[in-house]
């Protein structure tokens, strides 16, 4: 009979703390209303993915501000939507795609070297890397120079769009396409995330020519902005193309390893990685920017 | 109610990974602590070979005991993740460029890794076993591997049963850490799924559940094996000290 009453006693106890856990408001939220450039970030609670260029722009560049940093975009997503923090740094292309699919969210419209963060063209842009004395670096320069400023721009709109529904067949052809007939030569090894929309990320179909991940044991596909234009660039070398999935961390590691031939991955030619590998011109340009809860 | 509906949405949109990703786990622990046991047992014969009264055979011996022992320290004294890190891309830059195949690879971590916990496992129940076992495999002529194979190894191996089972089911968990090279286990693909819905906690329930599904299985099954290897309660003893067509009828109370 004691035994039964503790049970009872210890089950209430830990339901009445779990609901008092359950209703708790949580931490203080930082109201986003009056803030127009990151001068006006103090006492926000702002993150970042580790080892990006935005990371190191939010702890170098702001004051007061609390910075968490994630291993990636989900995790950031994850952590904002919980409420851990107020909002995170993203690249514009970024935050149209988050703010299309979840209509709480939304972002500061920051402009770089003006309202928001101070950024070189190679901070923010993004560049195909290939191992140090790559002969494709000027191959691939060459090729990107052929894909003007306005396709770039419609382009990453076509993958925003894209990226809502990556499963479904939108119908609509890619806007970079390439005339060349491929010769069924050597492979072109691009390795990317696969998990940073709209620039790449993974599907379960081919829908919307999305291209398989080799590495992936069959089960996904590959899309987005950096997909597209590395199967244009594959097709102007006249070269097969293969994605895989790789981490952040291990990216630059397999091309210096030749197990990749290049990194198209929505990754910034930034001093440190140009000692490590070669890149070629920039293939798209942004804005930082941080998203944040309505 | 939405979460659950979440839940039933994510397993009928990507049952298929899901699966793939389970049976990749399955393949990579059985296997793994397979070949683990093997090395262990072997490890464990060799290094309980009596000291050679041959001088040259003494120093191969001991060659060989410093080997495994620099072997069992170093894979039981670094995480798996870290080898699997070491291996997979030290390998890469070797060989110019060449990767290990994935899963390959993945075999390749797990065996190594659980065969330097097995080796002490091994040791751990051949010393468990009677010196009077020994002396009587050696008082019939037995030698060194015949009376580890007949004798001695049976009833370590029954003995370490619980400690093979803690083994496998480290390693059903412990395939996890193989997402960092890729490996297309259960993990990864979770990883995989919710870098697409953006659904963690949703995701990762279902995988836990996963998880503790084959464990769960896994601990029930070798209790079973356990209890055959024990043999029945009740036997019969055939021919006593007297009279060779006696049957003694043994039972034990339950």
């Amino acid at each position: 009979m004691k035994k039964l009453l503790t049970t009872i006693a210890i089950v209430l106890a830990s339901l009445t703390l779990a609901l008092n856990l359950a209703s708790c408001e949580g931490r203080q939220k930082f109201d986003f209303t009056n803030v127009n450039s990151i001068a006006d970030l103090n006492g926000a609670v702002i993150g970042a993915q580790t080892g990006t260029f935005h990371l190191d722009a939010l702890k170098d560049q702001t004051k007061g501000v609390t910075v968490k940093e994630y291993g990636d975009f989900t995790q950031l997503l994850t952590a904002l939507n919980s409420g851990v923090i107020d909002g995170y740094v993203a690249e514009e292309p970024t935050a149209y795609a988050v703010t299309a699919q979840d209509s709480n969210l939304t972002y500061l419209h920051l402009k770089n070297n003006d309202t928001g963060f101070t950024a070189t063209a190679s901070d923010t842009g993004i560049a195909v890397a290939f191992a140090t004395g790559s002969e494709y670096v000027a191959r691939v320069n060459e090729i990107l120079a052929g894909i003007s400023e306005e396709t770039r721009t419609a382009l990453m709109q076509q993958a925003v769009a894209l990226s809502a529904d990556p499963d479904t067949e939108a119908g609509s052809p890619v806007l970079v396409s390439s005339n060349e007939v491929l010769p069924e030569a050597a492979t072109l090894k691009i390795a990317m995330e696969c998990a940073y929309a709209p620039f790449n990320w993974s599907q379960t179909t081919a829908a919307n020519g999305a291209v398989k991940i080799s590495n992936s044991g069959n089960s996904f596909y590959a899309n987005g902005y950096d997909v597209q234009i590395a199967k244009y660039i594959a097709a102007e070398l006249g070269m097969n193309l293969e994605i895989y999935a790789e981490e952040w961390e291990s990216l630059i590691t397999g091309v210096q390893a030749g197990t990749y031939t290049g990194i198209i991955a929505g990754m910034s030619p930034t001093a440190e990685r140009e000692e490590e590998v070669d890149f070629t011109e920039c293939y798209y340009n942004s804005n930082l920017v941080i998203i944040y809860k309505k | 109610m939405q979460f659950f509906n979440e839940i039933i949405g994510i397993i009928s949109k990507y049952w298929q990974m899901l699966l793939k990703g389970l049976g990749y786990t399955m393949l990579i622990a059985l296997v793994g602590t397979l070949v683990g046991l093997v090395i262990g047992l072997l490890t464990g014969v060799l290094r309980t070979i009596p000291k050679s009264k041959n001088t040259f055979l003494r120093i191969l011996q001991k060659i060989m005991n410093f080997i495994i022992a620099v072997y069992v320290e170093i894979f039981r004294g670094t995480p798996m993740m870290v080898q699997a890190m070491v291996i997979f891309w030290g390998y890469a830059l070797l060989a110019g460029g060449n990767t290990l195949p994935v899963i390959g690879a993945g075999l390749f971590i797990v065996s190594i890794n659980t065969g330097a916990y097995m080796a002490e496992i091994v040791r751990g129940g051949i010393m468990s076993i009677d010196k009077g076992q020994f002396e009587g495999a050696h008082a019939i002529g037995m030698n060194h591997f015949q009376t580890m194979f007949y004798v001695v190894l049976p009833q370590a191996i029954r003995n370490i049963l619980p400690s093979v089972a803690n083994e496998f089911i480290i390693n059903i968990k412990d395939t996890s850490v193989l997402n960092v090279i890729g490996v297309a286990e259960l993990y990864y693909n979770a990883y995989m799924i919710q870098t697409m819905n953006y659904k963690i906690f949703q995701t990762y329930v279902i995988v836990s559940v996963m998880y503790f599904a084959m464990t769960f299985t896994v601990s029930r099954l070798l209790r079973l094996l356990e209890k055959a290897m024990n043999g029945k309660n009740s036997y019969v003893v055939l021919g006593s000290q007297s009279d060779p067509a006696a049957e003694i009828r043994v039972k034990e109370a339950e």
